[in-house]
């Protein structure tokens, strides 16, 4: 019994961590009407998603969303935009909190299919998500000229 | 004619109802599939009742495993929840279920505080956050918290800060953040600080406005860090920043009015302005230095501050504050208190530089020489992983004279810490600390777990 329930959480897990892994890794994506994001770079990318840049060059406020910790891609992606591990993250976030500079904290959207949902609803959104998630209603940003799927793309999946 | 107009009403009669029920309609779940989960819904519950009867043995069964029993399937029985809390909503011959095997729900009582509801639908929620410290000090100025103690030290188990951080969001650009701190000293009695209270307003980036108790923008470390330990790499602020109530010579708190915003224009270099009134510190050291509701002046204090965070050194951060205040202590002239600040600092995940400097002058009326006091540290942290070796070195120099502080000695040495996060949201901290004092020399060492809950 216990031997089926280790195989089935296996197997469980494998099924959800196959995407991340196999695939393109993580997208930064914008949404659709949003002009100023093409052609970032790492520590544009960077400085956006911990509050340091609050507008793009059209004047638009920029509303970072994160995915839920419990997403997949979450890890890579705080990784690389805050340099931190989760645990840090997590101070970090609190942190921001508790000096009075909650801009500096993407908002936690939860699942990665609101995250797409909600970056193709707010005109000045960036987020982050599985780039096998990606749709049509959002558009996906290079970071440094490179996409998911490009090699030496710096989110690229394991 | 006739025969064609007759085929033509035919053709509706039957095509109007095929219309009328679209082709993406769900299918209808006959009968026999719901009476079969209704089968296997009981199987399941009779399997949950063994279960707690294995787990409970000789025990009186739970109310729901006892009192839920299926009823037979009638022909498409409607029962909501409120049906099944309220008797006389379901027509009898509608649902034929024996009345003793639903639950049993007692009606509330009229004075049932927890009938009332506190959420407001789409209003205000607060949260709260809590952090405390407990530390174990070893030699004359172990305690991370206040200096000097006023009484001989001895090694002690040691109570800190019971903080609870509370935060509301009223609406997109209003938000409320509250601080309440329990705090023990010397007497071993128990003080309770609202250490903050502040209603903030956000239009955007470049204006942000708060009314309320807040910690005055002077320098870096007193905005970057409050009452929570456990966010500081090392164990206590450095002694410049000691809250007034605990020895500190500098108005950390402030009650009144502070803004911020970014300045515009100024690509690259993130250069941020602040501007406070207040009511400043009492001019008299007896009692509460920080005058939350009455103040001994008409005179407000007034603090001005710029910082940058340029884009081309990310993490640092660089800026300096002017603050100004009119003192009336009794029985001697007034005084005109002006704390001037300077500041470098670089912190990312791995690093942490922190480098400050402070001039606090007091200057009686119809005096020449004004009381200097200069106030600096510096500190270097690196994480190693969960480990974060630290040190840190400050200087307070406060005349023996000063009509104002209530420290007035030297105050120097180093300290030389190792933080541990054994948790991720616990941390050890094992600190010595070397003080030089006019007075002599002095070592200790202190021990402090921090957490946040």
């Amino acid at each position: 019994m216990r031997l089926r329930i280790v195989i089935s959480t296996v197997a469980a897990l494998l099924i959800t961590a196959g995407p991340m892994c196999a695939a393109d890794g993580v997208a930064i994506i914008v949404n659709k009407a949003n002009t100023g994001a093409d052609g970032m770079t790492a520590k544009q990318l960077k400085q956006i998603f911990s509050g340091e840049k609050a507008r793009w060059t059209d004047g638009q406020k920029i509303q970072t969303l994160a995915t839920g910790v419990a997403e997949p891609e979450h890890k890579g992606a705080i990784q690389f935009l805050f340099g931190m591990s989760e645990p840090e993250y997590q101070k970090y976030c609190l942190h921001a909190v508790f000096v009075g500079t909650p801009q500096a904290v993407p908002r936690d959207s939860g699942a990665s299919s609101a995250v797409l949902n909600l970056v193709a609803l707010i005109p000045g959104a960036i987020g982050f998500v599985r780039a096998d998630l990606v749709n049509g209603t959002v558009k996906v940003v290079k970071i440094d000229g490179l996409g998911p799927g490009d090699a030496g793309y710096v989110l690229a999946g394991k | 004619m006739r025969t064609s107009l007759r085929i033509c009403a035919l053709a509706a009669a039957f095509a109007l109802p095929g219309f009328a029920q679209p082709s993406t309609a769900p299918q209808a779940i006959s009968q026999a599939t719901i009476q079969a989960l209704m089968n296997r819904l009981t199987a399941a519950e009779a399997r949950i009742r063994d279960l707690e009867q294995k787990a409970n043995p000789g025990g009186t069964p739970t109310p729901q495993a006892a009192a839920v029993t299926l009823p037979t399937l009638a022909p498409a029985p409607a029962v909501s929840v409120a049906a099944m809390t309220s008797a006389p909503a379901v027509p009898a011959e509608a649902v034929p279920v024996n009345p003793g095997a639903l639950p049993t729900v007692a009606a509330p009582e009229k004075d049932d505080i927890s009938a009332h509801m506190m959420d407001i639908p789409g209003g205000p929620a607060l949260k709260i956050r809590g952090f405390f410290d407990f530390n174990y000090g070893m030699g004359p100025d172990a305690n991370p918290l206040q200096f000097p103690l006023g009484a001989p030290a001895h090694n002690t188990f040691q109570a800190g800060e019971f903080d609870l951080f509370l935060t509301s969001k009223l609406s997109d650009h209003l938000d409320v953040v509250g601080e309440v701190v329990f705090g023990w000293d010397q007497t071993n009695y128990a003080g309770i600080d609202v250490e903050r209270y502040q209603l903030t307003y956000r239009q955007n980036e470049y204006f942000q406005i708060s009314a309320g108790r807040y910690h005055s923008a002077i320098g870096y470390y007193n905005t970057a860090y409050h009452h929570g330990t456990w966010f500081g790499t090392a164990e206590g602020r450095p002694f410049m920043y000691y809250y007034e109530d605990s020895g500190g010579l500098l108005p950390v708190h402030n009650v009144g009015i502070t803004a911020t915003g970014l300045v515009p224009g100024i690509r690259g270099l993130g250069l941020h302005w602040v501007a406070e009134g207040g009511n400043g510190r009492s001019s008299s050291n007896a009692g509460q230095p920080v005058q939350n509701f009455l103040s001994d002046r008409n005179h407000k204090s007034y603090n001005l501050a710029l910082y940058a965070r340029p884009d081309w050194l990310t993490g640092a951060q660089f800026g300096g504050s002017y603050y100004r205040d009119r003192l009336v202590p009794d029985g001697i002239p007034h005084v005109t208190q002006t704390i001037a600040s300077a500041y470098a600092v670089y912190m990312t995940p791995k690093w942490e530089f922190l480098n400050e400097a402070v001039l606090l002058t007091n200057k009686q009326d119809g005096m020449a020489t004004p009381f200097r006091t200069p106030l600096m540290y510096t500190q270097i942290a690196r994480g190693f992983g969960k480990y974060r070796p630290y040190f840190r070195y400050q200087y307070v120099n406060s005349p023996h004279n000063d009509p104002i502080n209530v420290y007035t000695d030297r105050y120097q040495g180093p300290s030389l810490g190792l933080r541990w996060d054994f948790s991720d949201f616990a941390a050890f901290k094992l600190q010595y600390n070397r003080l030089d004092q006019r007075s002599g020399a002095s070592n200790s060492l202190n021990a402090q777990i921090g957490y946040t809950f």
